[in-house]
């Protein structure tokens, strides 16, 4: 009896130890200049203070030309009244040449937009085999198809998705299931410089802040499936004029088969817009419990993302947020309301920090999602009124500790997110194909970051491409479902999340010291479900839609 | 023994001083940290309250004051040492037992926290932060009847309060009454709608605080919310601000008419005329009240003045503005075609304007019922 009680004790105090190191065994080594990623976001500041300066931008992690090595697409703001840059900024294209270098490709791609970009998204949106891309700019978005041949045409005015208001976010996915991904984008405010006035904060010069503003009602595209688009966005129900639309994500938080669809407001309270499943969405964001904080408060939310990071197999919610507003981390309860679980899940440190970019991600491959949130203040003079913050900030690293709270790692072994930057957008993919995820950030008015994860490989893995077939040919809104032991985890395919940026489009699951798969489900979004079992982990596989079902 | 006695006396004597001397000191670090922390000063309150606990370890106000520091810090585990602390030293205060609770709520420690808001509560069953925060960490829990109840029962003493509507709007959601959470967002929206231009009028008088704009700004927000101290303290400020400021006058003197204060408005308006002796409406509303109080001289002598300056005004400029207001004079003079043929220029000006019309259709009421007068 002792001696099991001793084996007992010994056992806990492994298990502890093995957690106070799970942190260190995290990496990231900043690899940006060896990567040969010129890039330099430029947001056109003259001092001016145009509060277009402030949003900064977001960058894609796809590959563009077939060879399963992720590339890289950066977006650019552009020259403001009153600022010249020596040459115009653009948007650039960074061709993955698989050795940990990238090179510039912009200009023989033609994707070198050169309008005030804000976010992009990467989908097959003609189901031709060849991811495109979509930028939205403060102006006319563009829609990029891609030809196949490394190359893209503009094919903005014939698809019909060129919408000119002040657009920030974008994403991808088959909201009616019929087999074409359609487009949501976000619009964030009415923005002239006409009218544009000065703000000050106790005598300081500021960013007039987005209450200032009249909103702009966001907007969805449907897709024809002829390489054109319809405006829905009155008909499905979701039009709304008091939107100051930032961030958007699409998931099927109540597992009903179609993907619903959160926006993030500045100021404003939350959409979370549940699919009727007949072409219609409604708001149940106060229903649900997602458009405000715990005391009613609407939060400038910037990036938003649905993961489940408590493995219960219902999509949480998280949504970052302005400073003194603690990011918002929702649970979901049972596939129609969430809690607000903010403050017990550890997201208070957040309150002297502005959240940007948000993805959950399993960064220490050990099977649950930890988060990474992109700070940086909007306001650059922020330090002469107010002591509690600076304008560049550290990111956050938050570590899921697996029962429900997460832990900031960013200082402790986080050699690359040590430094404070003004960061925006970013993406997280394996653009190494060693079986962790990477980090791209985007950083307002200064260059990027690459950062390499360095040791999350020392836990198992698994990356699932997936193809469709009836169903949208990337599988956008594809549910996987990986059974390892009692582990069981869920994510879904999603073009478009965080802050205006896109992810690696293969499903990264980590499964820790698990030898196995046992099952790996796929549920398509045409209803289709293929079954893989028993399969080897530390592979990146392709499944097609059909392929192997029962 | 005298020796003995006496120097006892004097140990006694310079004890008692110095225990004086050390209740002000602490008494004063006490006051000063309360004040930095009403003033969200949290660092220099910080400081203030450990100069107290230096001074005296067992003062547990002290560990109260500093717990809420901490917790209005987000450091949720040195606010649950602090404030148990506090309760170790037998302080029997309702807000030390609530304030604990919120922090085992941060924590996710709901249990605990429920015990705490209850014996908060069974100190003071009517400590309405406990009930309200007793009701949340139910909410918490899934326990959402209970949680209904406990702020259903703060709801007579926390109207207008955001977080409350808010939170019961979520709890009759939960429990599947659709109509009663509506109602609860649609009140919470307007909260915030009001906060919302609290704020931004707030901004505008911290950015321009000379300026009398902001302060007329959050007095009308506030007159238009039945708010009428708040309007009056802050029409009272712009007129610091411009004396010359009619307008805030104007406003003042309405809300008294519309609390049914008639008499206050009186010398409202006098102080206006005695600033501006060419204020117009001042005048018309000066003869119209001394009208309703009996005083013909003294409203015959401002209805006189208030007509003379329209019409040189109108004269000059014919604008609806001003032949709206020497028409209104006319009326309240009783000068009925005048008045019609006033109201009836203006609509020339502006066809559709409301307000002529709604004067013009005053004006024939009012002959109505003068010849219904008559023909009695």
């Amino acid at each position: 009896m002792r001696y099991a009680l001793c084996l007992f004790l010994i056992i806990c105090l492994m298990n502890v130890f093995c957690w106070a190191g799970a942190e260190d065994k995290i990496s990231f080594i900043a690899v940006t200049a060896a990567a040969n990623l010129g890039f330099q976001h430029v947001d056109g500041r003259s001092g001016q203070r145009y509060f277009l300066e402030t949003v900064g931008s977001g960058v894609a992690f796809f590959d563009y030309n077939g060879d399963s090595l992720l590339d890289i697409y950066f977006v650019n703001s552009a020259d403001l009244p009153g600022s010249h840059s020596p040459t115009p900024p653009t948007n650039r294209l960074y061709h993955n040449n698989g050795d940990g270098t990238f090179t510039d490709v912009t200009e023989r791609a033609g994707v070198g937009d050169t309008g005030y970009g804000a976010g992009c998204a990467a989908a097959d949106y003609d189901n031709d085999g060849n991811l495109d891309l979509y930028v939205t700019n403060f102006g006319t978005n563009v829609l990029y198809r891609n030809n196949g041949d490394g190359t893209f045409t503009n094919v903005t005015d014939h698809a019909g998705v060129g919408d000119s208001r002040w657009s920030l976010g974008c994403a991808f996915a088959d909201y009616d299931n019929d087999g074409f991904v359609d487009l949501y984008v976000t619009n964030y405010i009415d923005f002239d410089f006409e009218t544009h006035t000065d703000c000050t904060q106790k005598g300081v010069a500021t960013y007039c802040p987005p209450e200032s503003f009249d909103g702009s009602p966001d907007t969805l595209y449907r897709n024809n499936g002829d390489g054109t688009f319809t405006d829905a966005t009155i008909n499905a129900g979701v039009y709304n004029k008091d939107g100051k639309g930032m961030g958007v994500v699409f998931g099927d938080y109540d597992n009903d088969g179609d993907v619903d669809c959160y926006v993030g407001n500045d100021a404003e309270e939350n959409f979370l817009y549940q699919n009727n499943g007949d072409g219609t969405f409604t708001n149940v964001g106060w229903m649900a419990g997602v458009e405000a904080d715990e005391n009613g408060n609407v939060q400038g939310t910037m990036g938003v993302d649905f993961g489940d990071y408590d493995n219960d197999g219902l999509l949480d919610l998280i949504a970052v947020n302005y400073q003194q507003q603690a990011n918002a981390l929702y649970h979901n309860d049972n596939g129609s309301f969430f809690t607000d679980v903010s403050f017990v899940a550890g997201m208070a440190e957040s309150l002297p920090y502005v959240g940007w970019g948000a993805d959950f991600f399993d960064v220490d491959n050990d099977g649950d999602k930890d988060l990474l949130i992109a700070n940086g203040h909007l306001q650059d003079t922020v330090e002469q009124y107010d002591d509690t913050t600076t304008y560049p900030q550290h990111n956050h690293l938050l570590i899921n500790n697996g029962q429900g709270h997460f832990v900031n790692a960013s200082m402790k072994a986080v050699s690359g997110l040590q430094a404070r930057e003004v960061s925006r957008g970013f993406a997280t993919g394996d653009y190494d194909n060693d079986g962790d995820l990477d980090v791209l950030i985007s950083n307002a008015n200064d260059s990027p970051q690459l950062l390499r994860n360095a040791r999350g490989n020392q836990g198992n893995w698994i990356l699932i491409r997936t193809i469709g077939a009836r169903s949208n040919r990337t599988g956008i809104g594809t549910r996987v479902k990986i059974q390892t032991g009692d582990l069981i985890q869920i994510d879904e395919v999603r073009s478009g999340s965080g802050y205006l940026s896109q992810n690696d489009l293969r499903l990264h699951f980590g499964i820790g010291r698990h030898k196995r798969i046992d099952r790996i489900e796929v549920r398509w979004p045409s209803g289709v479900v293929d079954i893989i079992r028993d399969l080897a982990p530390n592979q990146i596989i392709t499944i097609t839609e059909g392929s192997h079902s029962e | 023994m005298r020796y003995l006695f006496l120097t006892v006396l004097i140990l006694s004597c310079s004890s008692f001083i110095v225990s004086a001397q050390r209740s002000e000191l602490l008494l004063q670090h006490y006051r000063q940290a309360e004040t930095f922390a009403n003033q969200q000063r949290f660092d220099e309150a910080l400081h203030e309250y450990q100069k107290v606990i230096e001074l005296d370890p067992m003062l547990p106000q002290a560990y109260l004051g500093l717990g809420n520091i901490y917790l209005a810090q987000f450091e949720f585990d040195t606010a649950l040492e602090t404030y148990t602390q506090a309760i170790e030293l037998k302080l029997q205060l309702p807000e030390i037992y609530c304030n604990r609770g919120i922090v085992y709520t941060k924590q996710g420690a709901y249990e605990k926290a429920v015990a705490d808001f209850q014996q908060a509560l069974t100190i003071d069953t009517d400590y309405t932060p406990a009930r309200f925060e007793l009701g949340f960490v139910y909410q918490q829990m899934g326990h959402y009847a209970k949680a209904v109840r406990e702020y259903e029962r703060v709801l007579p003493q926390r109207q207008g309060d955001l977080a409350l509507h808010h939170n019961l709007g979520r709890c009759y959601s939960r429990l599947g009454q659709v109509e009663a959470a509506a109602r609860q967002h649609e009140i919470a929206q307007q909260i915030r709608e009001f906060q919302d231009a609290l704020d931004l009028a707030q901004q505008q008088i911290r950015e321009r605080p000379d300026n009398p704009d902001g302060y007329m700004a959050l007095a009308k927000i506030y007159a238009d919310h039945n708010q009428p101290a708040q309007a009056f303290e802050q029409y009272k400020a712009a007129i610091l601000k411009d004396a010359s400021l009619m307008e805030a006058y104007d406003a003042v003197a309405t809300l008294y008419i519309q609390y049914q204060q008639r008499g206050k408005a009186v010398p409202v308006y006098k102080t206006a005329v005695g600033v501006n002796s060419e204020y117009i409406k001042g005048h018309l509303m000066l003869g119209l009240l001394y009208q309703r109080s009996n005083e013909p001289k003294a409203s015959e002598h401002h209805l006189a003045t208030a007509r003379q300056l329209a019409e040189k005004a109108a004269e000059t400029t014919p604008n609806v503005q001003n032949l709206n207001m020497l028409g209104a004079i006319y009326l309240a003079m009783t000068d009925y075609n005048r008045a019609e043929a006033t109201f009836q220029q203006a609509l020339k000006v502006v066809p559709d304007n409301k307000q002529a019309q709604e004067y013009l259709h005053q004006v024939r009421q009012a002959r109505k019922s003068g010849s219904r007068t008559e023909n009695q």
